[in-house]
């Protein structure tokens, strides 16, 4: 029996994986990577692989370059989602992916910590933030027998700490990275005003625990 | 740039005339008013920033976003999705009924939905960004210098705002304290719920020592919040 998804091979795929993998933490990377598997995982536990929107190439696309807003190519002039998702454009532009198909991307990324809003912006954007939030224990029923080995092959390294590190340190860099009610804009609040923040706290409680 | 409009005209076709219609019959007047202010002060902001109706923009879009921007807080509107979802929802619903193309629907749908987005609803389009800057001006005041001279008193006088801010506030605060998953955690709706119904704090220490009749009083070293 297969236990974790394989990763898709193609051009735009490796150029995607490399970006990520050159720009961002290690921890920051797994949890991209992971987010992909998850994703995956909940698209076949959902039946919707056969879909005709189903892309595994524009899903691994979106979820492995979700965070690149918190790498070192983003400037922190803009809100992390959106300078990772220009940057996650840019990539598919050089590649010739089609101007639909970058704009789904595009949006998927920009929109990823909209909760309410992503899971109604089609099945990419919905994929995207949900294989993102089983990587923070949501769902996370849905991938108890294969989450040993994707852990294993992409070890957790503090994500959630690491994460919200990084996204306070893009979010501190100007006032437009950071506005009030969004996910930058409160972290930043919550780490300056009480030291923790509610993501950390809330990830004691997760399944995965960090 | 180009110059201020002073204008308080409103797009006269049939589609602008009936949202416009719907959104009074199913609001209360200072969501009404908000919503049809919110056009206003767009359009004029937009025309400082030197976009022009229907060049830059489609301006019965904008109208339309702006005017039905809202529905989600009315009780016609409420449904068990954060109010700005719901709110496009039901504006999708009725563009579709009144025969608008599935991109114009898409293009109201996304400008209502990311509203209170912050940091992205601008980078969406001109007519999601055009809607964003309106409101935020009607709500909070964002770019109010860039209006002329005078036009916000105009525009109150014929739309008064009845504390508009708080009266929202109220409503969107009320839908999550009945339903709880209409303002996720870190999120606008999120956050005024929080803000009108914060959670009792739990008893602390020394309001356990003072009720225990003993009569300690704070030492000079004690800090108490």
């Amino acid at each position: 029996m297969r236990t974790i998804p394989e990763l898709p091979t193609d051009p735009i795929a490796s150029a995607a994986l490399e970006l990520a993998r050159s720009t961002e933490s290690e921890s920051v990377l797994n949890h991209s990577v992971r987010s992909y598997l998850w994703a995956v995982l909940l698209a076949e536990h959902e039946n919707v692989t056969s879909d005709a929107d189903y892309d595994p190439v524009l899903l691994f696309a979106a979820t492995v370059m979700h965070d690149l807003g918190v790498g070192s190519r983003a400037s922190g002039q803009q809100r992390f989602e959106i300078e990772g998702a220009d940057l996650a454009a840019e990539l598919l532009v050089a590649h010739a992916v089609s101007n639909n198909d970058v704009d789904r991307v595009w949006e998927a990324i920009a929109i990823h910590t909209s909760p309410g809003i992503a899971e109604r912006r089609g099945l990419l954007a919905y994929l995207t933030r949900e294989g993102i939030g089983i990587d923070f224990g949501r769902q996370a029923d849905i991938v108890r027998n294969q989450q040993q080995a994707i852990h294993a092959h992409y070890p957790r390294l503090a994500m959630v700490r690491s994460l919200v590190d990084a996204i306070v340190e893009h979010a501190a860099r100007s006032e437009a990275a950071a506005p009030r009610y969004s996910i930058p804009g409160e972290l930043l609040h919550e780490r300056r005003q009480h030291g923790v923040t509610r993501m950390e706290q809330a990830a004691a409680q997760s399944p995965w625990g960090d | 740039m180009s110059s201020p409009t002073h204008r308080i005209d409103l797009p006269d076709s049939e589609l602008a005339r009936a949202a416009k219609q719907f959104v009074y019959d199913v609001s209360p007047a200072f969501v009404a008013h908000h919503s049809l202010r919110s056009y206003l002060f767009g359009r004029e902001l937009a025309a400082a920033k030197g976009l022009q109706p229907d060049v830059d923009y489609d301006d019965e879009l904008v109208f339309l976003s702006c005017m039905l921007h809202d529905l989600g807080v009315t009780e016609h509107g409420n449904g068990d999705q954060r109010f700005e979802v719901d709110g496009a929802d039901v504006s999708a619903r009725f563009l579709r009924e009144h025969g608008v193309p599935e991109a114009r629907v898409s293009t109201v749908w996304q400008a209502i939905a990311l509203h209170t987005s912050v940091g992205l609803a601008h980078r969406f389009g001109a007519e999601q960004a055009i809607t964003h800057l309106g409101i935020g001006a009607d709500i909070v005041g964002n770019d109010k210098h860039l209006l002329p001279s005078g036009y916000a008193d105009h525009v109150h006088a014929a739309w008064p705002r009845h504390d508009l801010g708080y009266a929202l506030a109220e409503l969107i605060a009320d839908q999550v304290q009945a339903n709880p998953q209409k303002g996720p955690p870190l999120t606008f709706p999120g956050h005024l719920h929080q803000l009108m119904y914060p959670v009792t704090p739990t008893v602390t220490w020394f309001e356990v020592v003072g009720a225990a009749g003993w009569n300690d009083r704070p030492r000079a070293s004690t800090t108490t919040p």
